[in-house]
């Protein structure tokens, strides 16, 4: 073993610059792999830690209506530290700049949060505020407007001093103030601001804080338990509850960045199985010639074995050292999708399961391309062999060798993402994408060959012919630079999708501006103001909220588990002749005008209710009982800006109940929307607005931070794509110089030369981005059509410019790696060629 | 005196796309201990397929090959390279040094492979002994042919193998260079006692043999002393 060591040793002598530019390949990925883990466990870490400030309570008990006098009766006996907060959403407008916007209006009294603290700018703005008629309002929105602190802005009816910038809140994430911007309110200016009446979403909140140790969890569960009859919707939470929910937050994003890893290391191991292919080739001699000095072909598999166990040694530490840096910058891009701050410390833990990880994959993938060591005829030292080939017994052990490979790219899926069926789906995947490109390589290879153009120019024709020559760089390529190229534009397709499909949802005649919240006296003041604005009422709507009592004559209490979301939810419903234009029946027959009370059911919520048409369905109307038939079923198209109801009564129902209206428009020019909603908020504070502006900023935000996340994980397996190719390059470097050697002495001109190279890289480029690029359209509408059901829009213009910059990066990489070629003079080339 | 290499009715036949192609038919010829052989012959008639066969590196298609009293067919691919390691030295023609190896380096690996002791010290003796030893750490690429060529018989000869298999191991050097490798290779031989099987073209060679084996397609033509060719 000593000898295998020393001969190790001396047989990379003149190949170590080499072998560890190889290693750099692993590397990427193991500091892939150690970041994203070592952010992982700082996640959970931080989780564990901040776990009492993600409520900033110890208990929180909410509901969507008032708390009954049983429920204060029982605050009262509860003691400890309390406050109320009362969440509703308003528009609210910056005087200053006439803007407005849909916020999340929050009126609070007592201390809360009685962990952590609210991040505001002024610091003491925090507390401040409470003092009199000020708010603290979302950083976003200021910067939005242009406006503040000490500008004021108006929450209904009263108008607020901006007492600070609100950059965070105990427990909330950014990704959640993007959607739901908060305005933090006194709770005594509440009633004022008219802003809580009927139809308003609102969530009424007790938050407690206890400091004798008592049991939260049983406390939560005794108070939901005995308010449950006086407060139908009252959920009690604790700490402990949001911690586990946000557990399951951290899991999720921890396998989405482990997918990111898992590619990144896979691509490692499948440029260092290649690096070693191209490096083995070049060692064949040398193995002949030790073979037939008496060395046995387990001798020689080892000295390269430890070369390769040495290569993903290094490549790992370097990889892991690498990874404990970018742990360091990560936490930045991950700090929206989860509250607090998350406090990252590198773990020696990880960072040596980086290393074995990254040299055990390594020796895993170099495997398969070592055995053509163990099976060299030591002949090759006398002559090139008449037959070439694996020995009988040695097909038996790549079939192993390959098994033992993708066992071990299971068991790491495994590891990353946590639950057997996603590594299988990521392991199965992966391969899927692996082949597709390997077999479009083959393809392609075989076609220029196939369809040669003869008539090209001579530097064309020697350029294309090294895509199908021994020692071509083809396959290795495609599958590299194609599988970056492929995830990177695969998820921007994607994405892109997403944007054109919510932008057409508004285009032409579509309506765009939904206004809802309209007390029944207001409807004619509102539609009055819509139409002096030139924007036209489309729909009026009457809403009625209700909760379901009983199915086909049973009461939902003794339904058990059957109904669940759909029996226990409020409905918002309406009444009327028509079918809207987002609804297609698809069971029963249409109520229109016909005497009678019925109702017609979304499809979905009558699967879940269990009912079918003819059935009957009890509901409580503000305390009246009404029951109906179900007279048909309805499928609903959700996407359309427009007020669209599970539940929709035949005319004659629900006349008399209390109701509130919702009103259906459309504006032209984003300033006409603007101007209508800045008139709205100044004369019906409470009546709230959707514009499609809004709806198109929030999932855009929403989107690019998520964006960024997938182009961080993306960078590695660029990256790692692009150290392939510098590996790849200067594996083949020294069969260039000779050739070109070989040329230029034949009378070739280093320009010529040099063009050789460029349409080589080119052609390699433009073949590996554009299948990458196809499979990323394929991809792409993969994405849009099943995950995202959007109509799939690529930005044909982007991809464009990726299949340009694909292959304009291999040039220069490609022309940068083989520096020399057209430059060393022949004759030092020929003279070491022997 | 016994026989280090027996060779009977030796057949090789190598696949070459869709037809067969016999190199070598019905070879059969013995080494005695301690003689000195050469096999001629013009290019493409099997020489250095037979010299590989005997020397274990390939495998037969028919016929038997005892080596040192083992026929290597019952042997599989690791045991004939034991057998190498412990009884056989190889010269080639284009050297075959290992490039990342120095010189010292590549004369010890057969003494390093038999895990005997002082190897390096000993490669270094003999480096001297061949007249090069000012050049003990130069790399292949820093030696000339005739250089490169002693290091490989150094190798050759550093474990004091029972049979020496040379291919044509003047066949890369000019005349004056072969001359005094050739002499080189004829004094060590002496030195140590060891069975030559010599492959080359060059007749003068094959002259300072005690005997000649010509090959013709693949076939033994003449087996004779240099001295009864020349009669």
């Amino acid at each position: 073993m000593l000898w295998v060591l020393l001969m190790a040793w001396r047989d990379s002598r003149g190949f170590r610059r080499r072998l560890l530019l190889y290693t750099s390949a692993i590397g990427i990925g193991i500091a892939a792999l150690t970041a994203l883990r070592g952010l992982s466990h700082a996640m959970e870490e931080g989780v564990a830690q901040q776990a009492s400030e993600l409520l900033g309570a110890d208990m929180e008990v909410s509901s969507d209506r008032t708390f009954s006098a049983a429920a204060e009766v029982m605050f009262d006996s509860l003691g400890g530290r309390q406050s109320r907060m009362v969440e509703t959403f308003s528009m609210v407008l910056l005087p200053e700049s006439g803007g407005t916007r849909l916020a999340e209006v929050r009126a609070i009294s007592g201390g809360w949060p009685f962990y952590g603290e609210l991040r505001t700018d002024p610091p003491a703005a925090a507390q401040t505020f409470r003092d009199g008629p000020n708010a603290l309002v979302d950083n976003g929105i200021l910067l939005q407007f242009g406006a503040d602190v000490g500008d004021s802005i108006k929450v209904g009816r009263v108008t607020f001093r901006i007492a600070g910038r609100l950059l965070g809140i105990p427990g909330e994430t950014a990704v959640r103030t993007d959607v739901r911007p908060p305005v933090l309110i006194p709770y005594e200016y509440l009633e004022r601001t008219e802003l809580v009446q009927y139809g308003s979403r609102v969530e009424f909140k007790a938050l407690f804080r206890f400091d004798d140790g008592r049991d939260v969890e049983s406390l939560a569960r005794m108070v939901e338990d005995r308010l449950r009859a006086s407060d139908v919707n009252i959920d009690a939470d604790t700490a402990a509850d949001r911690q586990r929910r946000l557990g399951r937050t951290v899991r999720n994003l921890d396998r989405f960045l482990g997918l990111g890893g898992f590619i990144a290391l896979l691509l490692g191991a499948v440029g260092v199985a290649s690096a070693i292919h191209a490096y083995i080739e070049q060692k064949l001699e040398s193995v002949a010639i030790l073979r037939s000095l008496g060395a046995t072909g387990r001798q020689a598999l080892w000295i390269y074995m430890v070369q390769a166990g040495a290569m993903g040694l290094i490549g790992s530490a370097g990889g892991a050292g690498a990874g404990v840096a970018v742990l360091l910058a990560l936490p930045g891009l991950v700090a929206d999708f989860l509250p607090g701050t998350i406090e990252v410390s590198p773990s020696p833990g990880t960072a040596l399961e980086g290393i074995v990880i990254g040299t055990l994959i390594a020796l895993l993938f170099a495997a398969r391309p070592l055995l053509a060591v163990r099976s060299a005829s030591p002949l090759l030292a006398l002559r090139a062999s008449y037959e070439t080939g694996l020995r009988p017994g040695d097909r038996v052990l790549r079939g192993l060798v390959t098994v033992a490979t993708a066992g071990g790219a299971y068991l790491l899926a495994r590891l990353l993402a946590g639950r057997p069926d996603h590594a299988l789906f990521f392991t199965v995947g992966t391969a899927a994408a692996l082949l597709l490109l390997a077999l479009s390589a083959r393809l392609l290879r075989g076609s220029v060959r196939r369809f040669f153009p003869r008539s090209f120019s001579y530097v064309m024709r020697q350029g294309l012919a090294n895509l199908y020559r021994p020692h071509n760089q083809t396959l290795l390529l495609m599958v590299s630079l194609g599988l970056g190229t492929f995830l990177v534009a695969a998820l921007y397709t994607a994405q892109n999708s997403v944007l054109a499909h919510i932008s057409r949802i508004g285009g032409d005649d579509q309506p765009n501006v939904v206004l809802f919240d309209i007390q029944t006296d207001q409807v004619d003041g509102v539609a009055h103001l819509v139409r002096e604005m030139d924007m036209p009422v489309l729909q009026l709507v009457p809403i009625v909220a209700m909760h379901i009592t009983a199915v086909a004559g049973t009461s939902a209490d003794s339904l058990g588990e059957r109904g669940g979301w759909a029996l226990n939810r409020e409905y918002r419903s309406t009444y009327r002749a028509d079918l809207a234009d987002s609804e297609t029946l698809v069971g029963g027959t249409w109520h229109g005008d016909a005497p009678g009370a019925f109702v017609s059911l979304e499809v979905g919520v009558a699967e879940r209710l269990g009912v079918a048409v003819g059935d009957s369905l009890t509901f409580d109307v503000q305390g009246v009982p009404i029951t109906v038939a179900v007279g048909s079923l309805r499928r609903v198209d959700w996407q359309r800006i427009m007020p669209n109801f599970l539940c929709v009564f035949s005319p004659g129902v629900l006349e008399a109940a209390p109701q509130f209206h919702v009103l259906v428009t459309r504006g032209d020019s984003p300033e006409t929307r603007a101007e209508m909603q800045r008139r709205l908020v100044e004369s019906y504070p409470n009546v709230s607005a959707i514009d499609l502006d809004l709806i198109l900023r929030t999932v855009d935000e929403i989107l690019d931070r998520i964006a960024a996340l997938v182009r961080f994980m993306a960078l590695f397996s660029v990256a790692t794509g692009f150290v392939v190719l510098v590996a790849s390059v200067s594996a083949s470097r020294f069969q260039r110089l000779r050739e070109s050697a070989l040329l230029r002495t034949l009378g070739a001109s280093r320009k010529q030369v040099s063009r050789i190279l460029v349409v080589e890289y080119a052609a390699l480029g433009t073949l590996a981005g554009l299948t990458g690029l196809l499979l990323a359209v394929a991809g792409g509408w993969g994405l849009s059509t099943y995950v995202f059901e959007v109509t799939f829009a690529p930005a044909w213009g982007w991809l464009a410019m990726a299949l340009v910059a694909v292959p304009a990066l291999t040039v220069v990489v490609g022309l940068s790696g083989s520096r020399g070629v057209a430059s060393v003079p022949p004759l030092e080339v020929l003279r070491r060629a022997g | 005196m016994t026989d280090v290499l027996d060779v009977r009715d030796l057949t090789r036949i190598y696949r070459s796309g869709e037809r067969d192609l016999t190199v070598l038919h019905g070879v059969t010829f013995r080494v005695g201990a301690g003689t000195t052989c050469a096999i001629v012959g013009p290019s493409g008639s099997g020489k250095t397929t037979l010299l590989g066969l005997c020397a274990g590196l390939d495998r037969a298609s028919a016929g038997t090959i005892i080596l040192d009293g083992q026929p290597l067919e019952n042997l599989d691919e690791d045991e004939r390279a034991l057998l190498r390691r412990d009884i056989v030295g190889f010269v080639f023609q284009n050297f075959q040094l290992i490039p990342t190896l120095s010189a010292v380096e590549n004369v010890s690996v057969p003494l390093e492979l038999r895990g005997e002791s002082g190897a390096h010290h000993r490669a270094a003796e003999l480096l001297d002994r061949v007249g090069l030893g000012d050049r003990l750490h130069h790399y292949p690429v820093q030696l000339s042919g005739g250089e490169q060529q002693r290091v490989g018989l150094a190798r050759a000869f550093i474990h004091r193998p029972r049979i020496l298999f040379a291919d044509e191991p003047t066949g890369n050097l000019d005349a004056d260079t072969g001359g005094s490798v050739a002499d080189l290779l004829f004094e060590l031989n002496r030195e140590r006692g060891t069975t030559l099987v010599l492959v080359t073209h060059n007749v003068e060679l094959a002259r300072r043999c005690g005997r000649m084996i010509r090959l013709r397609a693949g076939a033994v033509v003449e087996d004779s002393s240099p001295t009864q060719q020349g009669a």
